[in-house]
């Protein structure tokens, strides 16, 4: 039976932001349902389809992501959950989350998705800042965010990470600081706070097209994210990743799994997957994921690619890199039959006198600079 | 007196200023003279590199013979003979010319004389041709013939004033034009039965027939089977082929004293076919050579290294198959500290060397590295050897160097007299010398100017064209060496000396072309891992000082859902990246920043 990880894409939201570029969209009112209706089939399909070709799976985490998850009827989530275990086994400690947007749930729902096994929440907040919220096109204020948390908490949810982004469009120091001391009274267990990437084709790449926004120049972007280091240290969160924060021994297991380089299968509209050494992902294209409904074998896939043991070590270190538990050389070495050390010499030699790395007894991992440059360590191992 | 053949043939080429309609009247001209169908015709039929027509001007001469039956009904022969249209060929412009006794003159009746006009009537004159003006674009509003028929008759000094009004464009007027070339250009003559001499106006590759010459017989006749000399080189040949250029190839049996053709006789290079050599026979030679012939020497010099990726061997092969079309293209091999590596190659000018880098990109599909361009140096050292210095890296010490000289060119400016002072600022910040300043009329300047070339080859054009709104025109030619302040300024990065960046400049010159040169490099340089320091250097001592501060972020915050191959693509994109990147020390330098040098216009 195959360990893995499952992540379910829920690709509806109420709203675009400005910064999204993740396969989701709005539909419209009066088909809603209907196409809410339609996609859950589709998932249920796609995931019978994967037990019936004989597909064994022991599920260590379950991933609602979206889109918005919490935007669909609550029903939903619950029969998929309830399918997934009719059909796999899931470990004791299984981690099952659901990503919320504020003002997207009621105390009912709420409750709801607690009795189905839900047991982690995932809530985008962004930032604290209302005028913020409002450049990225955030459809909640903070106020909404507050008594959506507080809802979640008074119910007895114990597990509430949360989602933040900086280096936003005329972000300060000042209200960054600020945004920090709130994250800290609300005292999640998580949180994932990321630099703010402009993806190419959004709207928020176009307003800076047009110079209708800046954003904080390099120099700023990288204080920034050192204050939420020290901050979120100095009140007892550890970072056990580039971006992530957590509460001792909260870190997500689901995400864990990515950068362990463990199989996981997503299923739904644009979802990857890596089982068996092969990496591969769904179509973005609704209406032919949906065809899949009543066409047992219909392939809705649209990358395949089978991972060599070169290429998978490679994988092995850039997502390991990302960890502050950083690479395990010996449990490299045995699990690819190589030495390490002596194959990346000039590598680690390099990224070393770059202060890029450093090693702690059997143990490889990023320096605070190399977080900072990661993409230049991946990069180098690339080239070897 | 011309023989009763040659009473029907006209020899004639076309000149005029760029952009005045050459190349457009030259298709209507065969157009109208009814050789080609209207479907046959190809726009611009003369210019045949992809090359000409998007710069607007004509690299390689083709000629082509018309016929054309005038209104006095006798059938004429036309030789058309075209002309490159720029500074940097003027000798095998004046070649060209010598194969005419007429040149159709083109004036843009909305412009008027121009730089080129002069400097091409010039050349015509030298050769005794008679000018046949024309008045093109008249379909323009803004076309006002009185005004530049007052011009040409003015400034050039020839009667204009039923001068034929055309549009080439639209192909209005064009017969006049022809009735012009048979009424005013002279006949050929030359004696049919005396020894061959032929004069080589233009010369191709072929790879079947090996080099094509192109003549115009002034005495004599030739055919298959003669055995020929090239009077300058002294080679021997045995003719294979002469025919006709309509304009495609067409055998003839025999070629007469006043014919245009072609002779081919395996050939094998075109080196051994050059312009301006005379043909003769080579058991009865003429006693003469024709006068005029030069060996096309290079003005301008610059490094071509193959860039990141690209090989040695086929830089080299390329380079060999263009100078089999271009005996004015010199190369031989060099090294660069910085590039590995490659060749200096010698071109008559900078459009040549522009043509060249871009043949070097479309035809043969190769990436190359060019450097700053230099001009020739004349040195003297301490013990009175006297060298030419074409490449920086060659210049002896500073201490064994009694005196350097410079080439100066005369340049020919005209301007509309609104930007008389841009133009002078200009000059005068090239180190320009006025000689002296005419008014063409009220409203337009010609100043004559005394340049160091190294001043010139640089962005000198494009800094006139934009200090007078594109309505400047230049025109050079080498005067003479003079002796000059002159030092080698090196580019160090990250300390380190680059030797593709150093270049001879004059003393007061330095300090403002290092400092711009610096900032450019620093744009153009991605900051790296470390910080890095860019300088300008004269000997020891710095004059300019640049510093790209070291990357601070590089990092993909989100790496979610699993999509691993997204973040594995962008790494492959940054790899790619650095692959075109030229690793100079330990900085990683983008190809961008060689040509970043080749500007120097402060503004």
């Amino acid at each position: 039976m195959e360990k893995i990880g499952l992540y379910i894409h829920v690709p509806f939201c109420n709203s675009k932001c400005t910064y999204c570029d993740f396969t989701s969209f709005v539909p419209k009112a009066s088909e809603r349902n209907q196409i809410i209706d339609q996609y859950f089939d589709a998932l249920h399909t796609e995931f019978n389809q994967y037990i019936q070709n004989g597909y064994k799976f022991s599920v260590e985490s379950i991933y609602f992501g979206g889109g918005t998850p919490s935007s669909v009827p609550a029903s939903h989530i619950e029969t998929m959950l309830t399918l997934i275990k009719s059909k796999c086994t899931l470990t004791d400690d299984c981690e099952i989350t659901l990503e919320v947007n504020p003002g997207t749930i009621n105390r009912e729902s709420a409750i709801q998705y607690k009795n189905s096994g839900i047991n982690r929440i995932s809530m985008g907040l962004q930032t604290t800042s209302n005028s913020l919220l409002k450049t990225i096109g955030r459809t909640h204020d903070f106020e909404t965010f507050q008594a959506t948390y507080k809802l979640l908490r008074d119910i007895g949810v114990d597990n509430i990470s949360l989602d933040l982004m900086f280096g936003l469009p005329g972000q300060s120091m000042a209200s960054l600081r600020e945004s920090m001391q709130e994250i800290i009274r609300l005292n999640p267990e998580h949180a994932s706070i990321y630099s703010l990437k402009v993806e190419s084709g959004t709207p928020m790449a176009k307003m800076l097209e047009k110079g209708l926004i800046k954003l904080p120049d390099e120099d700023m972007e990288r204080e920034m994210y050192h204050t939420i280091i020290d901050v979120m240290e100095s009140y007892g969160f550890y970072q056990y990743e580039i971006s992530n924060f957590s509460k001792p021994g909260m870190a997500s297991k689901h995400n864990l799994i990515y950068w362990h380089n463990q199989p996981y299968l997503g299923l739904g509209l644009s979802a990857h997957s890596k089982l068996n050494s092969v990496r591969f992902a769904n179509t973005n294209d609704f209406e032919t994921y949906l065809s899949i409904i009543g066409h047992k074998n219909r392939s809705i896939r649209v990358e395949e690619t089978k991972i060599d043991t070169l290429e998978d070590l490679f994988e092995t270190i850039i997502l390991g890199l990302r960890l502050n538990e950083g690479l395990d050389i010996e449990k490299l070495n045995q699990a690819y039959q190589i030495d390490f050390e002596q194959k990346y010499h000039s590598v680690l030699e390099k990224l070393k006198f770059y202060e890029l790395i450093e090693t702690e007894g059997q143990v490889v991992k990023l320096t605070r600079k190399g977080m900072d440059l990661s993409n230049q360590v991946f990069g180098a191992f690339m080239n070897e | 007196m011309p023989s009763e053949r040659q009473k029907y043939i006209r020899n004639f080429s076309i000149i005029a200023h760029i952009d005045h309609g050459k190349s457009t009247l030259a298709d209507r001209l065969i157009e109208k003279t009814g050789l080609l169908t209207q479907r046959e015709m190809k726009e611009q039929i003369l210019d045949n590199m992809d090359l000409e027509r998007e710069r607007g001007i004509t690299i390689k001469l083709q000629t082509s013979r018309l016929i054309y039956k005038a209104q006095d009904g006798h059938e004429y022969i036309l030789n058309l003979i075209d002309t490159p249209g720029h500074v940097d060929f003027t000798y095998e412009v004046s070649r060209s010319l010598a194969a005419c006794e007429g040149a159709v003159l083109v004036v843009d009746a909305t412009q008027g004389v121009e730089a080129q006009t002069l400097a091409n009537v010039h050349l015509a004159d030298e050769q005794g041709l008679t000018i046949v003006p024309v008045l093109n674009k008249i379909d323009l509003p803004s076309s006002r013939p009185q005004e530049i028929i007052e011009e040409i008759e003015e400034v050039i000094g020839i009667l204009a004033e039923d001068a034929p009004q055309i549009s080439a464009k639209d192909g209005i007027n064009i017969e006049a034009v022809l009735e012009k070339i048979v009424s005013d250009v002279p006949a050929p003559d030359g004696d049919e039965t005396a020894p061959l001499k032929a004069l080589i106006f233009d010369s191709y590759y072929d790879s079947y027939k090996g080099a094509v010459a192109y003549v115009r017989l002034m005495e004599g006749s030739v055919k298959k089977g003669d055995r020929i000399k090239m009077m300058a080189l002294g080679k021997q040949f045995e003719v294979v082929e002469v025919g006709v250029s309509v304009p495609t190839p067409l055998a003839v049996p025999e070629l007469k004293a006043g014919d245009v053709g072609y002779i081919t006789a395996s050939i094998k290079n075109v080196k051994d076919c050059r312009v301006g050599d005379t043909i003769t026979f080579a058991n009865t030679p003429t006693e003469a050579a024709l006068p005029g012939y030069k060996k096309a020497t290079p003005m301008v010099y610059c490094g071509i290294y193959p860039a990141e990726g690209e090989s040695y061997d086929d830089v080299r092969d390329a380079l060999e198959k263009l100078q089999l079309n271009d005996a004015a293209l010199s190369f031989e091999p060099e090294t660069s500290v910085a590039l590995g590596f490659g060749f200096r190659c010698g071109f008559l000018g900078l459009l040549h060397l522009e043509i060249i880098e871009q043949r070097l990109d479309r035809e043969f599909d190769l990436d190359i590295i060019a450097t700053a361009p230099s001009v020739i140096y004349r040195v003297t050292k301490t013990d009175d050897e006297v060298s030419m210095i074409q490449n920086p890296s060659n210049l002896p010490p500073v201490t064994e160097i009694k005196m350097m000289e410079e080439p100066i060119v005369t340049a020919n400016i005209i301007v509309p007299n609104e930007y008389v002072g841009n133009i002078m600022e200009l000059c005068q910040n090239r180190r320009g010398e006025m000689v002296h300043m005419d008014y063409l009329d009220p409203k337009r300047v010609v100043l004559h100017y005394d340049l160091p070339l190294n001043e010139v080859i640089y962005d000198f054009f494009d800094a006139l064209k934009s200090k007078t709104r594109g309505y400047g025109s230049l025109d050079y030619e080498f005067k003479e060496y003079r002796e000059s302040d002159l030092v080698k300024m090196d580019i160090l990065l990250n300390k380190e000396m680059v030797d593709a960046f150093s270049m001879i400049v004059h003393r007061t010159k330095a300090d403002s072309r290092g400092r711009v040169i610096c900032e450019r490099l620093k744009e153009v340089i991605p900051r790296q891992m470390f910080v890095i320091p860019i300088q300008a250097a004269v000997g020891n001592k710095v004059i300019a000082r640049e510093t790209i501060s070291a990357l601070r972020k590089d990092v993909l915050a989100k790496c979610y859902g699993g999509d691993i191959s997204r973040k594995k693509k962008l790494l492959e994109k940054q790899k790619e990246g650095k692959k075109k990147m030229r690793q100079l020390g330990n900085v990683e330098v983008p190809q961008q920043a060689f040509l970043s040098v080749l500007k120097f216009d402060e503004n």
